[in-house]
């Protein structure tokens, strides 16, 4: 089976200086793969790739067998949710309605468009907190928000930036939770991550990210991840 | 009481009434727009660039007896075209938005002026500096309540049109990068919709205190409703409410009433938000 995403010798940057070299890299169906990394070593630089966010300088990427830009419809992105404007004036089922893709004008939300919806907020928590103002949540709150907008529209992968960053340990939990449901559910998974230990029993990969990408050998004893993986 | 109702009977009181609704009704919307995506310097760079529109018509008409280019055309033009540079140069990566911002409101402030002094006098007397600057109610004719009227429409159903994809973009614009939405057409749309807008407005309150009406009712707003929807509404109420207090405020004691209104929303502004801070956010 064709993989998902496909990164053949990708080199990627900004002001064309690369920040990524010969980047090789398959995500395989059902992967649940954790990207660690030093700051500053490429992750968030492969993400925006991947999402066809900015243009390889070299090499070839493949995501749901076509380009970044067309692929990325497959794709449910998370980003960190510390990076909003808390005080936007919206209730966190608002937020979901965001990752409707289909033709957004005019038309109101259609029956198909609210039980999709419905069901995003139900999988992920949401509805205890729908009528929520966004600046009102919790950090926990809000990354479900924010799964529940990459999800409502189905996507094949999803893609999360640090998911549990600033979460404290019952949050992180409940982050996870959601996280192994859609995994077992056939969602692809791809997170850059800090807390590989909390991510243990989800993990079936890990790659480093420090100017190019490494997969890493879990070894016969799980994460293996105590000697500088981070 | 009666001396002021008595004013109301005349046509360009009324003009002046019905165009800061229209103004206000923008604001309330359009205004929304500024405040959730922090857009305030960016209408300032816009609102200023139409003094240049303003010169130019002038010029035009004078030297060039171009009938047609009056000086909301003229303003029109500018705007649409500091409101389209920004969007390009967004897009390079070498400018800070606010450097170009800053550019754009001194040349097009230098343009009007400029265009003004060659302007020939003895074809056509121009509206005096204060009235352009600070606005002239009572200069509102039904010609250009008319267009107001038909502009203000038009500026309605387009932000109706692209309600949905301006919500996703001014929350996330990676997010809506990546669900398809084509955020530098959105972007200009959104700009357009905003030089527009600071046109409109400046009919009522002149070019400086476009920012006024653009951004305090809708951060009024943004402090009592949860969405974007109901900051769009209670926004335009604020604006609708204040604005015509701050016209019986001016009638009743003869003060230039752009100045009245903008004073009098500022004020209101300042209460609440001293209101906010007096009072425990659980007893609200």
């Amino acid at each position: 089976m064709e993989p998902l995403v496909t990164l053949q010798d990708v080199s990627a940057g900004y002001d064309g200086s690369a920040i990524l070299h010969n980047v090789n890299l398959e995500l395989r169906e059902g992967d649940f793969m954790a990207v660690v990394g030093p700051n500053g070593g490429g992750k968030t630089t492969l993400f925006r790739t991947i999402l066809g966010l900015i243009e390889p300088m070299g090499g070839d990427i493949r995501v749901t067998g076509t380009t970044p830009s067309k692929g990325c419809v497959n794709i449910g992105y998370v980003p960190q949710f510390g990076s909003f404007d808390r005080k936007y004036p919206a209730l966190a089922e608002e937020v979901v309605t965001m990752g409707l893709r289909q033709s957004q004008t005019f038309n109101p939300f259609s029956r198909k468009d609210k039980e999709a919806v419905r069901k995003a907020m139900e999988y992920t928590g949401v509805d205890a907190f729908a009528r929520k103002r966004i600046g009102d949540l919790s950090g926990g709150q809000m990354q479900r928000t924010l799964l529940a907008r990459a999800l409502v529209s189905g996507p094949r992968i999803l893609l999360l930036d640090e998911p549990t960053a600033s979460l404290d340990p019952e949050m992180r939990s409940g982050v996870y939770n959601i996280l192994r449901k859609a995994s077992s559910d056939g969602i692809t998974v791809m997170m850059i991550t800090h807390d590989l230990k909390g991510a243990e029993d989800c993990v079936n990969r890990i790659v480093k990210v420090d100017r190019t990408v490494t997969e890493i050998d879990r070894g016969p004893h799980g994460m293996g991840c105590g000697g500088g993986i981070l | 009481m009666t001396d002021i109702l008595s004013y109301l009977e005349i046509p360009l009181i009324q003009n002046m009434f019905i165009a800061t609704v229209l103004a206000c009704l923008l604001c309330g919307v359009i205004g929304t727009y500024v405040v959730v995506n922090r857009m305030v310097a960016v209408t300032g760079g816009i609102a200023h660039t139409t003094f240049g529109g303003v010169g130019f018509a002038y010029y035009v008409m004078s030297v060039y007896a171009v009938s047609w280019m009056t000086p909301m055309i003229g303003a029109l033009l500018f705007s649409i075209v500091a409101a389209a540079m920004m969007v390009i140069c967004k897009r390079i990566d070498e400018l800070r938005e606010d450097t170009v911002i800053g550019t754009l409101w001194a040349v097009g402030m230098a343009l009007g002026v400029i265009f003004m002094c060659y302007m020939d006098r003895s074809v056509l007397v121009p509206s005096s500096y204060e009235s352009i600057l600070f606005g002239n109610m009572l200069l509102i004719d039904s010609v250009k309540l008319r267009i107001m009227a038909g502009v203000t429409a038009v500026i309605l159903a387009v932000t109706a049109f692209f309600y949905r994809d301006l919500r996703i973009m001014t929350f996330d614009r990676i997010h809506a990068r990546t669900s398809g939405i084509n955020v530098t057409m959105l972007d200009l749309i959104l700009y357009i919709l905003i030089a527009v807008t600071c046109v409109m407005v400046a009919n009522v309150v002149g070019i400086i205190m476009i920012l006024t009406l653009m951004t305090i009712p809708a951060a009024m707003g943004n402090l009592y409703s949860k969405n974007m929807k109901g900051t769009m509404l209670l926004g335009t109420f604020f604006a609708v409410v204040l604005s015509m207090l701050g016209l019986f405020i001016s009638i009743a004691m003869d003060t230039p009433p752009g100045a009245t209104v903008v004073l009098v929303i500022g004020a209101v502004f300042a209460l609440m938000l001293a209101m906010r801070k007096l009072v425990p956010a659980d007893a609200r």
